[in-house]
């Protein structure tokens, strides 16, 4: 048995099971629809039929008198008419009334809804409420509707909810000293997130007034303040339990309709009720991925430095803002933080069209960014005839930057990345190859700690050991998906000592877990920092009985495979049982760990996009290789190479899950994903049948998963974060690989075979 | 017609089960909220995303656009059914070793899945294994470990 650390981890690094995949496995995890409360009614919502129009009038008479139905309710039922969907930032962003009262914005924006004793009778009752409509005109395009004669779709001047105007450095000296400038325009798609569990809700009151619920929160906390603010009750009075999510991709960060149309019915009704939509719902009137129009122009040197950058985003709201203003934000100053350029100016608009409206998703901008930024890269280094990967190291990131809108890089692993990839995926050898095979690369920056989406990035935690040597972690955050649960139980375990099988996370419910004020990918930079303080915390306190009990100083005692030892004489002690069972027993003090992380308030300016808007930041590269099949334009992914900068690894196998799911949403982003509307505003496409993500058959068959670890000082055991840039680099990486393989340049998303053939016989 | 109700009988996981049905009823909707086996889900209703995947006969077949009235006289076998005396499937043990599970939704249906495959090709190919699950929808964990977790199971 080993007596002494020696350095090395004993839990952090391995590749531990995930705590939940037990049951998981055994179909026993709880999702919202598993969950029965007993009387429980179910829900349904009245979705508009028109993308643009005044409501005139609802009667649901006849839905309220139809046998079975115990509770239909408008926008008016709502309390206090006025209180919107919280936007979280800034109060100007709120425009999103739960149910709408006087217009409608896009086809699928929810009017009214019902509760019966079960779904069909709720989906009859839809039926029979009359709502009147004066229709008008849609807005689609995002340009069209920007124009100052467009309808209003908001009650503003302008359907351009907010814009931003950054400007760094000297970017007309930048120019005047480039010697070439190029001028690229880029759009991206409507990605939708079509997470396997579709959002749903169960909202239950109590005689006390207080609102129990559980749902497809990613943020358990946060909900539970948005929602009481909706609701007009103190946030004390909300409970959020615990339930399984499946999947969220940031659809399920900020308060959705759901949640307050169910609590509502609930209230109306006097029972509890099940609010779950059904897949066509979950197309349309949950968020997506903002399409984006990004105008980039670069100055580049002869020798490949880059000089300068302006560019222009608009970014295609939706019907309403949600968070998309920091979407917006984070869109702008990732423009100016790709690369050392110090030159750079970012003119952005969001604009309103009557469209399903978007939200935060997986990269939060970050896709958008980068297919536009390093499709470009590869145009640059093809006209002034420097390697792509060249011309990325010669610009690269290095540890200590600051980037042109004040980012201040600690740790950077972006060449060995940039290098690994290449050299992972075989670039000497298959670039420029015939035979319609190319391969492509593509890099990215991206936040390594907390964004701060709103107040954020605070979390507590609390571990108590108990007295058989068991410990309990009490945490506000929410697992998702994405190992979350799994990667605290390891941070304590290391922390502690002791093995993560007698480590238990406590079940979210926010009467007993504590805040936690962010959710995403840094859950493991901000929830798994407060956990290991809180487990520090833990432990000297154990440290502190054992030293009691055997008279040595404390300095001299450490915890290794549930023991306390001595340091120096490399001697077992005792279990952490017997510390514990002393200190409570015999000294009366339970062994309560206390811990809280808190990025502390941000040193960012929205305003002007001066600052530093993390702690730290992770970087990757994605090289891929792929045939293309000109006369039919089917692209075939055959092969990545993924080296991903996250600090540290705490679980190999979880971080590779990471990797290789969102190249998975990535290479659908490229490829074939994005709503389609008609010229009503109609979605098209809103099935799995005609919007398609990948399937087992359509994936590459080798995915090399390359852990960079930079080892940060701010995060858990040196970890950054991971799950959101496995999918940023992915669509630019095979745009550029399929220019490799066949020379042409599609600078739209998705990269459907009609645009590969038009380009190719076309175009070329 | 969709008032009509019918009774039958149908084996679930190795138990018979006597219930009254309406006739518009899926096998899906039997499962979960009649017999109140909740480990299959639903995914979409309309047979695009295979989560409500289960055996019939060992076939796999979509619960979801299965009328139950045809599970007359049929073996079924969901999820639940493949723990014996509490202890896990090599499948279900396969996916949880080699991290085959993020969120699980869609982890059942494709298990089922799995296990058809197994069960008429023990030893697939790679491109066997993509092709049996090529039904069931996964948002999470872009396929690589699952089709691991199958090709370590039929070992």
């Amino acid at each position: 048995m080993k007596t002494e650390r020696k350095g090395q981890h004993l839990v952090i690094g391995k590749r531990i099971p995930r705590v939940d995949a037990s049951e998981k496995a055994r179909g026993e995890a709880r999702f919202v629809d598993d969950i029965t409360i007993p009387g429980m009614l179910y829900g349904a919502t009245l979705k508009s039929p028109y993308a643009h129009a005044r409501i005139l009038s609802i009667d649901t008479n006849k839905a309220e008198k139809l046998p079975g139905v115990k509770a239909v309710i408008t926008g008016k039922d709502m309390i206090d008419s006025k209180r919107c969907i919280f936007s979280e930032i800034v109060p100007v962003w709120e425009d999103k009334l739960p149910l709408e009262i006087e217009k409608v914005r896009f086809i699928g924006d929810e009017v009214a809804a019902v509760a019966a004793v079960d779904l069909k009778t709720a989906e009859r009752a839809l039926e029979l409420i009359d709502v009147k409509y004066e229709v008008f005109p849609p807005v689609l395009d995002p340009e069209k509707s920007m124009e100052a004669n467009s309808p209003k779709i908001h009650d503003k001047d302008s359907n351009i909810s907010i814009e931003i105007h950054y400007d760094f450095g000297d970017v007309e000296g930048g120019f005047g000293q480039a010697d070439y400038t190029f001028e690229d325009s880029f759009r991206t798609s409507h990605q939708a997130h079509c997470c396997m569990e579709t959002h749903g809700c169960i909202a239950e009151w109590g005689d006390d007034g207080r609102l129990t619920i559980w749902a497809t929160t990613q943020r358990a906390s946060s909900y539970q303040r948005e929602l009481a603010k909706v609701l007009g009750i103190p946030y004390s009075d909300v409970r959020v339990m615990k339930t399984s999510v499946g999947g969220s991709f940031g659809s399920r960060m900020s308060l959705h309709t759901v949640e307050p149309i169910c609590a509502y019915l609930a209230k109306k009704a006097g029972l509890p009720v099940k609010l779950v939509y059904n897949r066509d719902e979950e197309f349309v009137s949950s968020r997506t991925r903002h399409p984006a129009i990004i105008e980039i122009k670069t100055g580049v040197k002869n020798d490949g430095i880059i000089i300068a950058r302006e560019a222009k985003v608009i970014l295609d709201n939706g019907a309403y803002n949600d968070l998309g203003p920091k979407v917006l934000h984070e869109v702008a100053t990732l423009l100016c933080s790709y690369y050392k350029v110090k030159n750079v100016r970012v003119n952005g608009y969001l604009v309103y069209t009557n469209k399903p409206y978007g939200g935060a998703f997986r990269g939060f901008g970050n896709p958008e960014v980068a297919f536009a930024v390093e499709s470009q890269m590869d145009i640059i280094a093809n006209k002034i005839n420097i390697d792509p990967v060249e011309l990325r190291l010669k610009n690269a990131s290095d540890p200590g930057d600051v980037t042109a809108c004040g980012w201040e890089i600690t740790s950077c692993g972006l060449k060995e990345c940039i290098e690994k990839a290449a050299a992972a995926i075989g670039w000497e050898k298959k670039r420029r190859r015939a035979n319609n095979h190319g391969v492509g690369i593509a890099a990215c920056i991206h936040w390594g700690g907390g964004l701060r989406v709103g107040e954020s990035d605070f979390c507590i935690a609390v571990v108590e050991v108990n007295n058989a040597g068991q410990a309990y972690v009490f945490t506000g955050e929410k697992e998702v998906g994405g190992g979350s649960d799994t990667i605290i139980t390891q941070i304590v375990a290391e922390e502690l000592g002791i093995s993560p099988k007698v480590v238990r996370l406590m079940p979210l419910d926010t009467d007993v877990t504590p805040s936690f004020l962010f959710a995403g990918s840094p859950t493991t930079f901000v929830a798994g920092g407060a956990a290991k303080a809180a487990a520090s915390d833990a432990k000297r306190q154990i440290l502190e009985a054992a030293a009691g009990m055997k008279a040595i100083n404390i300095k001299e005692l450490d915890i290794l495979d549930g023991y306390i030892y001595d340091i120096r004489s490399h001697m077992k002690l005792l279990p952490v049982s017997e510390a514990a069972h002393f200190s409570y027993e015999i000294m009366g003090i339970p062994i309560i760990g206390k811990g809280c992380f808190n990025q502390g308030p941000t040193q960012y300016d929205m305003e002007t996009g001066r600052g530093q808007l993390s702690p730290t930041y992770s970087f990757a590269a994605q090289a891929v290789e792929v045939t293309v099949v000109p006369e039919n334009g089917v692209v075939e992914v055959l092969e990545f190479a993924c080296a991903h900068d996250c600090g540290m690894g705490i679980n190999p196998t979880m971080a590779e899950g990471q990797i290789e799911g969102g190249l998975a949403q990535g290479i659908g982003y490229a490829l074939t994903e994005g709503l389609a509307f008609n010229n009503d505003g109609k979605a098209l496409n809103s099935s799995f049948t005609d919007y398609r993500i990948p399937r087992a058959k359509d994936m590459p068959k080798k995915i090399n998963s390359i852990i960079v670890e930079t080892k940060d000082s701010k995060g858990p055991f040196g970890a950054k974060a991971l799950g959101e840039t496995s999918m940023v680099p992915t669509a630019p990486a095979i745009a550029n690989a399929i220019e490799d393989a066949v020379g042409v340049r599609i600078k739209e998303l998705p990269i459907t075979p009609e645009k590969v053939v038009k380009a190719f016989y076309l175009d070329s | 017609m969709h008032n009509f109700k019918s009774v039958l009988d149908i084996n679930v996981n190795g138990t018979m089960h006597t219930i009254e049905v309406k006739n518009n009823w899926t096998l899906l909707n039997v499962i979960r909220d009649e017999l109140g086996l909740t480990g299959t889900k639903c995914g979409c209703n309309k047979g695009e995303c295979g989560a409500c995947t289960v055996l019939v006969n060992g076939k796999p077949i979509l619960s979801c656009l299965t009328l139950v009235v045809s599970a007359q006289g049929q073996e079924i076998l969901t999820i639940e059914g493949l723990l014996k005396d509490r202890k896990l499937h090599p499948i279900q043990q396969s996916f949880i070793e080699r991290g085959a599970i993020q969120c699980g939704f869609c982890t059942p249906g494709m298990i089922m899945s799995a296990k058809a495959l197994l069960d008429s090709n023990p030893r697939p190919s790679e491109a066997e294994i993509r092709a049996g699950i090529n039904g069931n929808l996964c948002r999470c964990t872009g396929y690589a470990k699952i089709v691991e977790a199958i090709m370590a199971a039929a070992k």
